[in-house]
């Protein structure tokens, strides 16, 4: 009898332990979680892991760093925060920002940022791309522009100018294709990319996704507007002759960042607008992306030059158990040493650039450099990827396309404003 | 000595409330809580991360889901996915085990090799597919055009007239091997003296499989058909490493559709609601389940 109670309560005993060893260890006070992207083992990521193990033990903290890819990185906040278990320090994107805002995850840093030294080296266009509501919601730890970027072998074999409207693109067509057998123009049709290209070409027709109105809040008001609205559809347009013209991989349509940086850096495709991280595929792809030129990129006759400038915000989550040195360490990041250590051409700050194409080339077009309204991105960035795709997969009209993406938008930013924190 | 009984019965009774009492706090812990919560959840306005999002919804969420435009083509594709995906691996795993069962030299090596992609996790083998059939570096793709078989490379996942067929193939190729072990045990249990009498009457191979193997395989078959379609129809992750449900929703099924609502609108209640629904569906499936192997029971039984 005693034996078999024993047995019992052991076996309670060893699962009551199990449970709880499934629960959190819990963050002791000097401890900071630290959600970093960076790709293993390129410059960025062997650059800078020495230096936060060097702050960490200058300053009398233990930090855990943790890396994912952005997409990730989002869903985990979420999840994370549904779960009262946010990490302190977290590499985001742009088009969190409102999102984060609206659901109260960010830490005000303002105080921090006026009391930053490098503060007055940063552009203005750059310090209010990580303001909302008058307050700073983040440092910014790598700062690009968007550029029109050409294997100049490439275009050279087939005989093609680097085009620098879009009537100037769609007349090449599939002659680069056809002489040299790599796809012409570059496009992003899903994906976290896929909005940040869409929203340049609208800027370009000098639209924009929500417009602020008198009240503060965001609308879009292309169904307003038959204007905007015939603008909108030309831009989707654009992406249906690139597509049927030959100039863009009849692929592209379901092509992610993935795949576009791929196909770029081996030369399967001629020309491609993007970010100069790519400068890194020097390195990986040497044979392919020693001709490469940097460009504005092209834009509608009459429009306006435009592209995104996208400064990445190093959030400080609220509720952080060690606030003080995750702003700490936050700023950190954004600091001259760290930037030239591992955002080398890729920096808000003037003193972590060179004189190479990928710097001098790039930051050329800082003054055409748009942002994302401050909204919450979640849903609208998955409307616009379903726009994109009503026209290059399920050819639907450009114009039917623009409208309901007009729709689909303010519907997001209604739902969003429902369920905010405020 | 009825003392002693009594108190050996209470001991006994004790001691099997202990024993039970950690299956118990798992079961109610990690199945009965989060259950009972997606049901009230179906029922309440509920954000993932905003708790001011509160009170009674009806049948609101239940409304949102029905009303959604990709509800209808997801119930849809669910239905294509599993039915597709169950029916493949059915066929393939039989066949390969029929073949593992023949006494050829290196049997040990092809059982064995048989059941190397139910080992590959989901992930792994999601992520390797996805290289395999990419139009640009895929290896597929290049032998296909290499032999001239096609003349420009398939878009097998992001063409919406291919996506969904090829996900089903790609989850038959990992799953088959669990469908074909089950079989070739079965099969191993099949008395060897049936086939001799089915020979000694004239039988043929075929009648000898349809007559006497088949009709042994019909209780593993029975458990493993029905198992695997409700494993199927909720599965997530296969199809969200290849696909997240593109091209243009061509292959969201209905879990996706849940964690979309749940994860990118952070809406709980929908997502809630939508479990529900699924909940039901696959409740069904056991209910005809449930009374298959009953009446198959009572056949076996006379």
């Amino acid at each position: 009898m005693k034996k078999k109670l024993w047995m019992a309560g052991a076996i309670v005993a060893t699962s009551t332990l199990a449970l709880t060893g499934c629960s959190g260890s819990g963050n002791d006070d000097k401890t900071i979680e630290l959600w970093t992207s960076w790709s293993e083992g390129e410059s960025t990521a062997t650059a800078l892991k020495p230096l936060i193990e060097q702050w960490a033990d200058d300053n009398g903290y233990t930090v855990n760093q943790s890396n994912f890819t952005y997409d990730q990185i989002h869903e985990k906040l979420i999840a994370s925060a549904a779960g009262g278990n946010l990490p302190d320090v977290v590499w985001g994107l742009p088009e969190y920002i409102g999102e984060f805002d609206q659901l109260g995850l960010l830490e005000d840093v303002s105080a921090e940022w006026d009391d930053w030294d490098d503060a007055a080296n940063v552009s203005d266009a750059v310090k209010d791309a990580l303001t909302v509501n008058g307050k700073q919601i983040g440092f910014p730890y790598e700062t690009t522009v968007r550029a029109y970027l050409v294997h100049d072998d490439i275009l050279k074999e087939a005989g093609v100018e680097v085009p620098e409207t879009w009537d100037e693109v769609l007349a090449v067509g599939s002659a680069v294709e056809d002489a040299t057998g790599s796809t012409f123009y570059g496009v992003t049709g899903t994906g976290v990319r896929m909005p940040q290209e869409l929203v340049v070409y609208l800027a370009q027709k000098g639209l924009s996704i929500a417009e602020e109105q008198a009240d503060g809040t965001y609308t879009n008001t292309w169904n307003d507007n038959p204007d905007e609205l015939a603008a909108a559809a030309e831009v989707f347009q654009f992406y249906s002759d690139l597509v049927e013209s030959g100039a863009a991989s009849p692929n592209s349509p379901t092509y992610g960042w993935e795949e576009t940086d791929d196909t770029f850096a081996t030369g399967l495709n001629a020309t491609f607008t993007v970010g100069n991280w790519l400068a890194e595929r020097e390195e990986s792809n040497p044979d392919t992306m020693g001709d490469v030129s940097v460009h504005p990129i092209p834009h509608p006759e009459g429009g306006q030059p435009a592209t995104y400038l996208e400064s990445k915000p190093m959030f400080v989550m609220a509720g952080s158990d060690n606030v003080d040195g995750a702003k700490a360490l936050a700023r950190e990041f954004a600091s001259e040493e760290w930037q030239k250590a591992g955002f080398m051409d890729r920096s808000a700050l003037p003193a972590a650039t060179s004189d190479s194409k990928w710097s001098k080339d790039f930051n050329a077009l800082l003054d055409t450099g748009i942002v994302f309204p401050p909204i919450a991105m979640g849903q609208v960035t998955q409307d616009m990827q379903d726009s994109l795709a009503m026209v290059l997969q399920d050819g639907d009209s450009p114009e039917d396309a623009a409208a309901w993406l007009g729709d689909a938008i303010n519907s997001a930013i209604e739902e969003s404003a429902a369920n905010s924190a405020e | 000595m009825r003392v002693g009984a009594v108190s050996r019965e209470t001991s006994n009774k004790r001691f099997m409330t202990l024993a039970l009492l950690p299956a118990w706090v798992f079961i109610i812990g990690l199945i009965g809580y989060p259950l009972v919560m997606v049901l009230i959840d179906a029922f309440s306005n509920a954000h993932l991360v905003n708790a001011n999002v509160s009170g009674f919804a009806g049948l609101d969420n239940f409304d949102k889901v029905v009303s959604d435009p990709h509800f209808g083509p997801a119930a849809a594709n669910t239905a294509v996915w599993t039915v597709g995906s169950v029916l493949g691996e059915f066929v393939i795993g039989l066949g390969a085990a029929l073949l593992l069962n023949a006494k050829v030299r290196g049997q040990g090596f092809f059982r064995v090799a048989a059941f190397i992609p139910w080992l590959v996790p989901i992930v792994v083998a999601g992520m390797t597919w996805e290289w395999i059939l990419n139009p640009d570096f895929g290896i597929l793709n290049s032998l296909l055009v290499q032999w001239g078989l096609v003349e420009a490379p398939i878009n097998f996942l992001g063409d919406k007239s291919w996506a969904m067929a090829t996900v089903i193939v790609v989850n038959i190729w990992r799953t088959f091997p669990y469908y074909a072990i089950t079989f070739l045990a079965a099969m191993q249990a099949i008395p060897g003296e049936l086939y001799e009498a089915a020979s000694i009457d004239g039988a043929g191979a075929f009648r000898r499989f349809w007559h006497v193997t088949m009709p042994q395989l019909r209780s593993p078959a029975l458990i493993i058909v029905f198992v695997h379609m409700i494993w199927t129809a909720v599965n997530f992750d296969f199809i969200w490493v290849m696909t997240q449900g593109g091209p243009n929703y061509a292959t969201e099924t209905l879990p996706i559709m849940i964690y979309r609502y749940s994860m990118q609108q952070f809406d709980v209640g929908a997502a809630s609601a939508l479990s529900t629904i699924m909940l039901v569906a696959t409740t069904l499936i056991f209910v005809v389940y449930y009374r298959y192997r009953r009446r198959l029971s009572d056949e076996m039984v006379g």
